[in-house]
C-alpha cells in the first residue's frame, strides 16, 4: 500500500511539473540571496520615497506563476476523479515549492542575517498562499496575475508618508517574526483550502487555458 | 473576428469555442473591465504624486498626466495579452481568410481605444486642459499615444509567445519595470528613453527635443519588434513563413538601428528632460513680460514694478533696463512674481532687483553680500511710499540704513563670479 502511494505521489509530482517548479523556486531564492540588500527605484508616491522596494520582494512575485504552474494543470482533471486521499500529493507539492524557501532562510540564518531569512520566508509564503487561494476560485493564469497586481500596488502606494507600510501592504514592512508567522499560517490555510474545500474539483471543471472560449 | 469563420470551418467546432450569448460582448473584455480601476489608480497615483510645478502651465500638467503611463502601460499590455491569449489558443486550427494585420487590428482596436481614452482622461482631469487655450504641444500627447501603442503590441507579442500563465504576469510587470527602473539607473539620461518624462517642467523650461525623440525611438523600436513577432506568429500559410520571418527580422533590425540613431543625442542630457523655454513665448506689455499662463498677474507686477523702479531711482541707483520678466537676460530683469498681492510683489521685487542687476540670483553663499542686499531691499521698500508688512526687519542692534547709504551699499556689493 505504501509503495502504491509512493508511486502515486511520484507520478503526480511529475504530472505537476514538480522538477521545473522546484528549479524555479530555487532560482528565485538563490537570486534573492545573491542580490540581498539591493533595492529598486520604483515610481512610488513622493511621500513614500523614504524607503525603496527591496529586490527580494520583486523576485518573490515569481512564486505566483510558479505556484499556479505547480498546483494547476491537466492533472487536476484526473485528481478530481480520485478515490484515494490526495493529502500526500498536496503535501508533496507544498514541500516542492517551499523547500527552497526553507533552504534559503536557513542559509541566511547561518550568516546570522535574521532579517533576510524572515523576509524570504514571509514574502515567499505570502505569494504562494495568495496564488493558492486564488487557484481555488479562478483559472491559473488569473491566479498568477493578481499577485503581480498586488505587487504593483504595494510598490507604488504601499507606504505612509513616514515610511511605514500600510496595513494592507504588510509585505513592505520590515520583516518580523510575527509577519513571517502570519505568512506561514496563511500558507497552511491556503493548502487546506485547496485540498478540502472541493475547489480542486471546481478547478478541474473550469476550461483549461488552451480551450478558452473566445 | 476569427469566430466569423467558425461556421465555414472544415472541422466541427469544439464545444468549448461554440458561440454563446454574450461571449462576444465587448463589455466582457479585459480592456473594458479593467478600465475604471486602471484609470482610478492612475489618477490617484499621479494626483497624489504632486511634483510642485505650476499647475497652470500646460506642459507641466501634461507631463503629470503622462506620468500615468506607469499604470496605463501595464494595463494595456495586460488587456492586449488577454485578447491575444484567446486568439493564440485557436490560431492554426481555424480557416482564417483575413490577413494577419486585420486580425490583429480586430483584436487590439478596443485595447488601444481604451488605453488612449484612459490617457485622454488623465490629460483632461489632471491638467484641466482645454485644447484650444492650453494645448501643451504635440510632444507629450504623442509620447503618451506611442506608449499605449507600444505596450499594447508588447502585450500581444508576449501572449503569442508564452502560455497565458506566463504571458499575463509578464505583460503586467515588464512594462512597469521598464518604465520605472531607469529612474534609479546611471547614466542619468537612460531615464529619458521610456516615455516617463517626469520632472517636467517649471515655467522657465520646456521639454528637450532630444528626450522626446529618444523616447519615441525607444518605444517605437519596441512596438516594431513586437509587431515583427506578431507577424511571424500569426502568418497562417506555412509556405510564406520563412519570407515573413526574414522581412520581420529585417524590419526589426532597421527599427533598432533607427532607434539607436534617435537615442544617441539624448546621451548628452542630464537628469532633467528639459531645455530653456524660448523667450519668444513671453507675452510682453509695457515694461512687463510674463509667460502666457501668468498673464493674470500682469497688473500686480506692473503696479509693483512702477513703485519699486521709482524708489530705486530716488535712491540714485542705476538701472540697465526697465523691462522685467521671469528670467534675467541682457534686456530683461528677472524680477516678476506670480502672485496678485501687490505687497508680495513689491517685497519680492525689492529683494530680486539688485540680485538681477548683479547676476546673483542663484548665489546666496556670500553672507556680506547678502547683508548688503538685504539693506538695499529695505531701503527700496521704504522708498516706495507704501507701508509694506512684508519688509524683512533688520537685526535689532543694527541701525537702519538711510538713503545716503544707498550709493555706498551698492558700490560695496560685488557681482557674482
Amino acid at each position: 500500500m505504501v509503495e502504491c502511494a509512493g508511486v502515486l505521489v511520484r507520478l503526480t509530482l511529475k504530472a505537476h511539473h514538480a522538477p521545473a517548479a522546484a528549479g524555479l523556486s530555487l532560482a528565485i531564492c538563490a537570486l534573492t540571496l545573491l542580490l540581498n540588500g539591493h533595492t529598486i527605484m520604483l515610481p512610488q508616491l513622493l511621500a513614500g520615497l523614504t524607503r525603496p522596494v527591496n529586490i527580494g520582494l520583486l523576485f518573490a512575485v515569481g512564486f505566483a506563476p510558479t505556484t499556479a504552474y505547480l498546483f494547476g494543470g491537466d492533472s487536476l482533471l484526473l485528481e478530481a476523479q480520485a478515490r484515494r486521499s490526495l493529502v500526500p500529493v498536496d503535501l508533496a507539492l507544498g514541500a516542492v515549492i517551499t523547500a527552497p524557501i526553507l533552504l534559503a532562510a536557513c542559509a541566511a540564518l547561518t550568516t546570522r542575517d535574521t532579517s533576510t531569512a524572515l523576509g524570504v520566508a514571509r514574502d515567499g509564503c505570502a505569494f504562494i498562499a495568495t496564488t493558492l487561494f486564488l487557484l481555488t476560485l479562478v483559472r491559473p493564469s488569473i491566479a498568477a496575475t493578481v499577485p503581480v497586481l498586488y505587487f504593483l500596488a504595494i510598490s507604488t502606494v504601499g507606504l505612509n508618508s513616514d515610511g511605514s507600510a500600510h496595513t494592507w501592504a504588510w509585505l513592505r514592512a520590515q520583516p518580523s517574526p510575527a509577519s513571517c508567522a502570519v505568512s506561514i499560517a496563511l500558507l497552511a490555510l491556503a493548502v487546506i483550502a485547496f485540498h478540502c474545500l472541493a475547489r480542486r474539483q471546481a478547478a478541474a471543471r473550469r476550461p483549461l487555458e488552451d480551450r478558452a472560449a473566445i | 473576428m476569427v469566430t466569423d469563420t467558425l461556421a465555414t470551418g472544415h472541422r466541427p467546432v469544439p464545444a468549448g469555442v461554440a458561440r454563446r450569448p454574450g461571449d462576444r460582448s465587448r463589455l466582457r473584455s479585459a480592456a473594458v473591465l479593467l478600465w475604471v480601476p486602471a484609470v482610478a489608480f492612475a489618477l490617484f497615483f499621479v494626483s497624489a504624486n504632486a511634483t510642485g510645478w505650476a499647475t497652470n502651465y500646460s506642459l507641466a500638467a501634461a507631463s503629470q498626466a503622462n506620468d500615468g503611463v506607469v499604470i496605463i502601460g501595464p494595463y494595456v499590455a495586460l488587456a492586449a495579452a488577454w485578447e491575444m491569449g484567446a486568439l493564440r489558443s485557436l490560431w492554426g486550427r481555424l480557416p482564417v481568410r483575413r490577413p494577419w494585420w486585420r486580425v490583429l487590428i480586430g483584436r487590439l482596436a478596443l485595447v488601444l481605444g481604451c488605453g488612449l481614452a484612459a490617457m485622454g482622461t488623465l490629460y483632461g482631469v489632471l491638467g484641466h486642459l482645454t485644447l484650444l487655450t492650453d494645448f501643451p504641444g504635440w510632444s507629450l500627447p504623442l509620447i503618451s499615444a506611442i506608449s499605449v501603442l507600444c505596450w499594447s503590441l508588447f502585450g500581444a507579442a508576449v501572449a503569442l509567445i508564452f502560455r497565458p500563465l506566463v504571458a499575463l504576469p509578464v505583460a503586467l510587470i515588464a512594462p512597469f519595470l521598464v518604465i520605472s527602473l531607469p529612474q534609479g539607473w546611471s547614466p542619468l539620461w537612460l531615464r529619458h528613453l521610456n516615455g516617463y518624462l517626469s520632472d517636467c517642467c517649471s515655467t522657465t523650461d520646456v521639454l528637450d527635443s532630444r528626450a522626446v525623440t529618444a523616447s519615441i525611438g525607444f518605444l517605437g523600436a519596441i512596438a516594431v519588434c513586437a509587431l515583427a513577432v506578431i507577424a511571424v506568429r500569426l502568418v497562417h500559410d506555412p509556405r510564406r513563413a520563412p519570407a515573413t520571418a526574414a522581412v520581420a527580422l529585417t524590419v526589426a533590425g532597421v527599427a533598432v538601428l533607427g532607434a539607436w540613431a534617435l537615442i544617441t543625442p539624448a546621451s548628452q542630457l542630464g537628469p532633467l528632460p528639459t531645455a530653456t523655454r524660448p523667450l519668444a513665448q513671453l507675452d510682453c506689455a509695457h515694461d512687463v513680460c510674463l509667460w502666457p499662463e501668468d498673464k493674470i498677474y500682469r497688473d500686480a507686477n506692473q503696479t509693483g514694478w512702477d513703485q519699486v523702479q521709482a524708489s530705486w531711482r530716488t535712491l540714485g541707483l542705476p538701472l540697465k533696463t526697465t523691462r522685467i520678466g521671469p528670467v534675467t537676460t541682457p534686456t530683461l530683469l528677472g524680477v516678476t512674481v506670480t502672485t496678485d498681492s501687490t505687497d508680495q510683489v513689491r517685497a519680492s521685487m525689492a529683494s530680486l532687483l539688485p540680485r538681477a542687476l548683479l547676476g546673483c540670483q542663484d548665489d546666496y553663499t556670500d553672507q556680506n553680500r547678502n547683508d548688503a542686499l538685504a539693506e538695499l531691499a529695505y531701503l527700496t521698500l521704504n522708498g516706495t511710499g507704501h507701508p509694506n508688512p512684508l519688509v524683512t526687519p533688520l537685526p535689532p542692534n543694527q541701525p537702519p540704513p538711510t538713503a545716503a547709504d544707498a550709493a555706498r551699499l551698492w558700490s560695496n556689493v560685488r557681482a557674482c563670479s
